[in-house]
């Protein structure tokens, strides 16, 4: 297990690395990707171009001002070209509202799309089965922009039955914080309760034709335990899979679109404006911050994996 | 030669086409009833761009900013015209030029002191000069044409003086000194941005919180992506011609989200929101609230498409014409959702030496003559010739390169479309290698002076730059010798002037597209007076100091 914990770390240092270096590149190779004349104003002044590029590093080797921007990074002192705010404070001030979105947000779609995927599988075929599916496929088929957009127009703004948008911390006020995000999770997990309840349906239909699972019945165990310790446990591997990435990718930042559409100002919506300025630090900053939580929760469902299936060791 | 008005920063000014009387300034209650000063107002933003006044580059610093940083001089807060009068603030007067145009001298006002107490010294406004210079400002360009600055820059060092700039805080007087006679010098002195700040609280690098200002307001950072929050100054002495605003706190709320500040607007969360509504939100605005709407071409600006005279086929005036007679604005006028003044002008009709000249392609209110189009593209020679029109993402900039291309394709030329991102589009096609031959783009009125939307845009030594805004690299001995004379001159005083400059840039030459002028929108809540006190201002877009709620 202790091997197992630091190979994983060893490697998230090179996928860390790896990381950090394309997305410096690519945002130093781009046309016009040049921070110092955006700094300069509409009209720059040669001598004030010189300036700045001296002043901030820019006219140092690529390799020179990679470390420099890693250097900063973690010694907590980088700061945005556009803004000049330092981004490291910025990234943590938008953590609470990004986990409070994603850890929601994953609890529902995987507590919904485990329940929908179990409950059409076993009744496959049946009408119910049928109407479910459909439902599924609308709820992948909407774009989370669209859907969040529309419940916030119609239940929030119009309707004003919740809150248009916006942000209340956990420790200030629960009730509301809960309040305030019911619409962002519901549009955030749509899609993922669809996409996982199908994976699920599909596997625990494999899995009810199972050796074990004949054995388990012959047994005489009842139908509840063969369902739950038999079946939905070994059913959920790879959705577990799924969740690994999808929550590390969320909590990382991929929740852009949910956290535009309902101004939760989190650490998506900061990399989405960062990127829509050219503006690197952000953008670098957070793009280490979403490839670490991926990669530690991958980790973590390797775990999982152990515990789900006893036939897997972790070496 | 002077460098003003060539190297600005992203922007500003103009006049407005309302002539509306002021209103709210200081405690006039702008007539109809009493207003319900004091209390607090919310304004939905999508944020100033920095902390530090010399560092602000965007129109939402610089509204609230210009409450807090009162400079020597300022412009007047009027709307309309009046707007674009240079008044004295910190100042005793607006000083006249002596040494052949050359120095001004002001003089501070007795017992002027910031928001924490501090007395304002002549000393401080050398060290907001030298912190725009030092620190890279977006506007530093505006006051290179003082004597020294260029060295200044150059050398790096903060503590070495600026030879043009002699400061003295017992007399409390500031004389200033050009390399040559510019005119526009007092309309830059005039921006918050050069409006003197505490030496002691504003060193050599950026700053975190703004620092004291003099203004009728203090600004403070609560949260620099959510929360700004104006508060009154208390110790803000009254200033002849600065109101003192209506409102105790302003509280701006900093947001992306365009599409729910428009709603906060409407159900009155916020009170006025610092940007358009969104373009499909705008029909709805129209219909259901205008009252609470007002559209104005305000700061002045214009639209037009640059011809690259040094490639083909644009090298040759033929072509260049067809495109002028082959646009119709009534279609732009319609890609813009119908927020386009149609024209045919380099000047706006807002700015000093704009004149109704018969546009030789035909009123731009009317249709395209297309046919003396595909004539004159016949006789360049250039029927046939592949043209790459150049264009960025932002709504609704791909649709009018779109248009364009479908009408060089009509008249004769092969054409086709290049979409770039916004943020790098304008370094692109300023960059001579990028060989752009034609494509969007526009000028925003720095401040209200006609040499702005020539000099920056039409001058050969706006080609010095590296990266220039004469995309059409346009070099013509007859622009630069009457920009040359009329520097030094008082814009009224040579309207006419300016107004035949404009004239031989788009008849006689055809160096430029222009075809209309974008109006912006101001929208508030229910309770505030859209009608009396929308304060559009043409320099600052709107003056949050003429702001008020409706008479109770």
């Amino acid at each position: 297990m202790a091997r197992f914990v630091v190979r994983r770390l060893l490697s998230m240092l090179v996928v860390l690395f790896a990381v950090s270096v394309l997305t410096f590149l690519i945002f130093n190779v781009i046309p016009g990707g040049d921070p110092a004349l955006r700094m300069a104003g509409r009209q720059p002044d040669p001598a004030q171009l010189e300036r700045i590029r001296e002043d901030w590093g820019f006219d140092e080797p690529v390799y020179v001002q990679y470390l420099k921007t890693m250097g900063q990074l973690f010694s907590g002192e980088l700061v945005s070209y556009s803004t000049q705010q330092n981004v490291v404070a910025e990234i943590g001030k938008r953590l609470g509202r990004t986990f409070s979105l994603a850890i929601g947000a994953a609890i529902m779609w995987m507590a919904f799309a485990t329940a929908l995927g179990l409950y059409t599988a076993i009744r496959a075929g049946r009408l119910s089965d049928r109407l479910l599916t459909i439902l599924a496929l609308v709820g992948i088929s909407m774009p989370v922009f669209w859907v969040g957009a529309l419940m916030n127009y119609y239940l929030g703004f119009k309707a004003g039955i919740f809150p248009n948008g916006d942000y209340v911390p956990l420790g200030e006020d629960p009730l509301e914080w809960l309040y305030h995000l019911i619409l962002p999770w519901t549009a955030l997990s749509l899609l993922f309760i669809g996409v996982y309840s199908r994976v699920l349906r599909s596997n625990v239909l494999d899995t009810l034709s199972e050796d074990y699972v004949r054995t388990a019945r012959a047994k005489g165990l009842s139908e509840r335990r063969v369902l739950v310790r038999h079946v939905l446990r070994n059913s959920m591997i790879p959705i577990v899979t799924l969740w690994g990435l999808d929550f590390g990718a969320v909590l990382g930042g991929g929740a852009i679109l949910t956290e535009a559409v309902f101004d939760l100002q989190g650490v998506g919506q900061y990399v989405a404006e960062s990127v829509d300025q050219l503006d690197v630090p952000p953008v670098l900053a957070v793009t280490m911050f979403g490839a670490f939580f991926i990669v530690l929760l991958n980790t973590v469902v390797d775990i999982v994996y152990a515990v789900l299936d006893p036939r897997i060791r972790l070496t | 030669m002077g460098k003003l008005g060539r190297r600005g920063a992203v922007l500003l000014v103009a006049l407005s086409v309302f002539d509306v009387a002021a209103c709210g300034g200081g405690d006039d209650d702008g007539g109809g009833g009493a207003r319900d000063t004091g209390g607090e107002i919310a304004i939905g933003s999508v944020g100033p761009d920095s902390a530090d006044p010399v560092l602000i580059q965007s129109l939402q610093a610089v509204q609230p900013f210009q409450m807090v940083y009162t400079p020597l001089v300022t412009y007047a807060h009027q709307e309309g015209n009046a707007g674009t009068e240079i008044i004295p603030a910190l100042a005793e007067e607006v000083p006249e030029p002596t040494n052949g145009g050359r120095t001004y001298t002001f003089r501070l006002r007795e017992g002027l002191e910031y928001s924490d107490g501090s007395p304002v010294k002549a000393s401080d406004f050398e060290n907001t000069i030298k912190r725009l210079l030092k620190l890279g400002s977006p506007w530093s360009g505006f006051y290179t044409g003082i004597q020294g600055a260029t060295e200044f820059t150059e050398r790096g060092n903060f503590k070495a003086d600026i030879a043009g700039i002699e400061a003295n805080d017992r007399t409390g007087e500031i004389e200033v000194t050009l390399t040559e006679p510019n005119t526009q010098i007092l309309f830059a002195l005039a921006q918050p941005y050069a409006a003197p700040t505490p030496a002691a609280k504003s060193p050599a690098r950026g700053l975190k919180q703004p620092p004291p200002g003099v203004g009728p307001y203090t600004l403070e950072v609560v949260d620099f992506n959510r929360e700004w929050v104006l508060e009154r100054n208390r110790r803000f002495r009254d200033i002849p011609g600065i109101p003192k605003g209506n409102f105790d706190r302003i509280k701006i709320a900093v947001s992306d989200n365009v599409t729910r500040m428009t709603q906060d607007v409407i159900s009155g969360k916020l009170d006025f929101m610092t940007e358009d509504p969104a373009g499909d939100q705008l029909p709805e605005v129209r219909a259901q609230y205008p009252e609470r709407l007002r559209e104005a071409a305000s700061p002045a600006n214009v639209y037009y498409f640059f011809l690259n005279v040094t490639l083909p086929p644009f090298d040759k005036q033929e072509a260049r014409e067809a495109v002028n007679y082959a646009i119709d604005s009534n279609a732009l006028v319609r890609i813009f959702g119908g927020r386009l003044d149609p024209g045919c002008t380099m000047l706006p009709p807002s700015v000093t030496g704009y004149e109704e000249f018969d546009c030789k392609y035909g009123d731009p209110a009317a249709g395209p003559n297309l046919e003396r189009a595909r004539q004159l593209v016949e006789q360049s020679g250039y029927e046939g010739e592949e043209v790459t029109v150049w264009t960025n993402n932002k709504d609704p900039r791909p649709a009018i390169a779109d248009y364009l291309r479908d009408v060089l394709g009509e008249i004769g030329f092969d054409a086709d479309v290049k979409t770039l991102d916004q943020q790098v589009y304008i370094e692109q096609v300023g960059l001579r290698r990028t060989k752009a031959q034609t494509g969007f783009t526009n000028w925003y009125q720095d401040y209200p002076h006609p040499a702005d939307f020539f000099e920056p845009t039409l001058s050969s030594e706006a080609l010095e730059s590296e990266v220039t805004f004469n995309q059409g690299f346009v070099s013509d001995s007859r622009i630069d010798k009457t920009l040359d004379e009329l520097r030094g001159e008082d814009p009224e005083a040579v309207a006419e002037r300016w107004g035949d400059l404009d004239e031989y840039v788009v008849n006689e030459k055809a160096f430029v597209v222009p075809y209309g002028y974008e109006e912006s929108t101001s929208f508030f809540s229910e309770r505030m007076d859209a009608e009396n006190c929308a304060g559009i201002h043409p320099v600052w877009k709107n003056d949050w100091l003429l702001f008020c709620k409706k008479a109770s």
